[in-house]
């Protein structure tokens, strides 16, 4: 119940300041860009794609929003009344909130405008893709955001996200670098997997991947020091 | 646990890195319940660390903080920080539903506190709006909300002017009444002395002093300023007759630690040299006193 009323604190206070309209203006700008009507038809993988790497954007943008705001001495008292554990939660779990809703808004302009209305295949792989590619950029950019660490560490999780996404570089090295795949975020295989190219989504290594940045994130957060500057 | 105290400091040292000084060093004060624990000390001299590890914000370097058993803490920092796009009433039912309260329970409380701090003809105000002493309320609203039995105010006064620091000591006293034990740290010397039980002065770290006011007006140093009629000229030389030793500034003699024996035969001295006096006073105020000679000796011997 404490961590409910932390996300919906979060959630309300991020749709009253100018961070919404950052993001609204992002949104915008994909879709206008990418996703342009005059463009159709356009293609399944194609849409698809679009859809996973905006979700990727808008969870590495909001939850680095969410984490910047609550950074400074605001989070004393959330830290203090409902605890550490619940606190770092219920920020992953607004972003993932906004995330979602915002991933809900493409969908449903790609459904309306662009889909005419009809349903492709693998519409569940899709979500699930998409859900799992929110889960492991928000825990990789609220890991490295300065909630936890400090101000020069967000650029590693883009650093990180680059890597996941050319993973297929690595593999193409052949051993050792092929085996070192495993500790860079699975995003590529999620996104390979909705482009027709054949793959299975990695569905239970996105997981893994997502509770190990949960997990980690939590430690730094239980042993971050709150000071007064 | 802390036994019968509701916190216990012991031995605590802080460095923020290998390369930085100790902010806090060997710090041991123990906090009983229903007290008033007043901390003074100078800009940087580690109020703010030491209320931040007894708070579990900062962890110590060495040493301990014991609070007893879920002991519920309320924090008002020096400066609050809310999330200012929220109302006063709004940001209270978040706070209090993260502290775990719900439904007639929270309403209930929300109101109380409202009432307590005299922000009900505010709460629907956006916090973003309200002044620096209305913001420090809010801060101490949010602290006590759920009703803690321990609250930690770091300079709640800071800041305001001689109206809102009497609202805030008022306040202070009031909490204090209906039960809590609070620790509060304040430049405000006069503040501290009229609201708390014990004070603590830390100074570089160290917990220079730790004494209940009672004991601290008993061990007093009377530094009094004795205002005459007559020149300097014929005040030297009366303390020369007398082989009295004091300070001749103009008209004024300045004693420190001052007798009864010496001031009832200066007074005696005084009218049998027709000397009259206008004025005897006490310079500063008690802690003040003690503040500037426990400091004062420090820095001498740093």
């Amino acid at each position: 119940m404490r961590t409910a009323a932390l996300v919906r604190g979060f959630s309300a206070d991020h749709f009253r300041t100018n961070a919404v309209l950052v993001e609204a203006i992002a949104v915008a700008l994909f879709l206008a860009i990418f996703l342009e009507p005059k463009g159709m038809p356009y293609r399944w993988p194609y849409l698809a794609m679009s859809l996973c790497i905006m979700a990727m954007f808008m969870a590495a943008l909001v939850t680095s929003l969410l984490a910047w705001r609550n950074s400074v001495q605001k989070i004393d008292q959330p830290v203090l009344k409902a605890g550490r554990l619940r606190c770092y939660c219920g920020i992953l779990l607004a972003a993932l909130a906004i995330t979602i809703f915002w991933v809900l808004i493409i969908a449903a302009y790609i459904y309306v405008f662009l889909l005419q209305r009809s349903l492709p295949e693998g519409i569940a792989t899709l979500a699930a893709a998409v859900l799992g590619l929110v889960l492991v950029v928000a825990a990789l950019f609220l890991l490295f955001s300065s909630l936890v660490g400090r101000a020069y560490e967000p650029p590693l999780a883009v650093i990180l996200v680059i890597i996941g996404l050319s993973s297929s570089y690595f593999i193409n090295l052949g051993p050792p670098w092929s085996n070192a795949v495993i500790l860079f975020p699975p995003l590529l295989e999620n996104v390979q997997a909705l482009s027709g190219a054949g793959a299975a989504l990695p569905l239970a290594r996105t997981l893994v991947y997502f509770a190990v940045l949960l997990a980690a994130g939590l430690l730094r957060f239980s042993r971050r020091e709150f000071t007064s500057y | 646990m802390a036994g019968d105290s509701i916190v216990k400091v012991h031995g605590l040292g802080k460095r923020y890195s290998l390369l930085a000084g100790w902010a806090l060093k060997d710090v041991s004060l123990t906090i009983s319940p229903g007290e008033v624990y007043g901390l003074i000390g100078e800009n940087g001299a580690g109020k703010t660390t030491l209320i931040r590890i007894i708070l579990g914000l900062i962890a110590p370097t060495k040493g301990q903080v014991s609070l007893s058993r879920s002991v519920r803490l309320g924090y008002v920092p020096e400066q609050p920080s809310f999330y200012h796009t929220f109302k006063v009433r709004e940001h209270l039912y978040f706070t209090g539903g993260i502290a775990g309260l719900w439904g007639k329970r929270l309403r209930r409380r929300v109101e109380e506190v409202l009432e307590t701090v005299d922000l009900s003809g505010k709460a629907g105000a956006r916090v973003g709006t309200l002044s620096r002493g209305m913001l420090q309320r809010l801060g101490i609203a949010q602290a006590i909300l759920d009703e803690p039995e321990l609250v930690v105010m770091d300079e709640p006064a800071g800041g305001l002017d001689p109206l809102g620091q009497k609202e805030i000591r008022d306040l202070i006293a009031l909490l204090n009444r209906s039960g809590k034990t609070i620790l509060f740290s304040s430049h405000y010397l006069v503040e501290i002395e009229r609201v708390c039980h014990r004070v603590g002065i830390l100074h570089r770290g160290v917990l220079a002093l730790d004494s209940t006011l009672p004991a601290l007006v008993r061990e007093r140093k009377q530094n009094v300023i004795i205002e005459t009629d007559a020149p300097a000229e014929k005040l030297k030389q009366l303390l020369a007759a007398d082989g009295l030793e004091a300070g001749v500034e103009g008209s004024r003699l300045l004693f420190h630690n001052l007798s009864d024996e010496i001031y009832y035969g200066l007074v005696k001295a005084l009218s049998q040299n027709r000397i009259r006096i206008l004025e005897l006073k006490n310079p500063g105020s008690l802690l003040e006193e003690v503040f500037i000679g426990v400091t004062g000796e420090r820095r001498d011997r740093c």
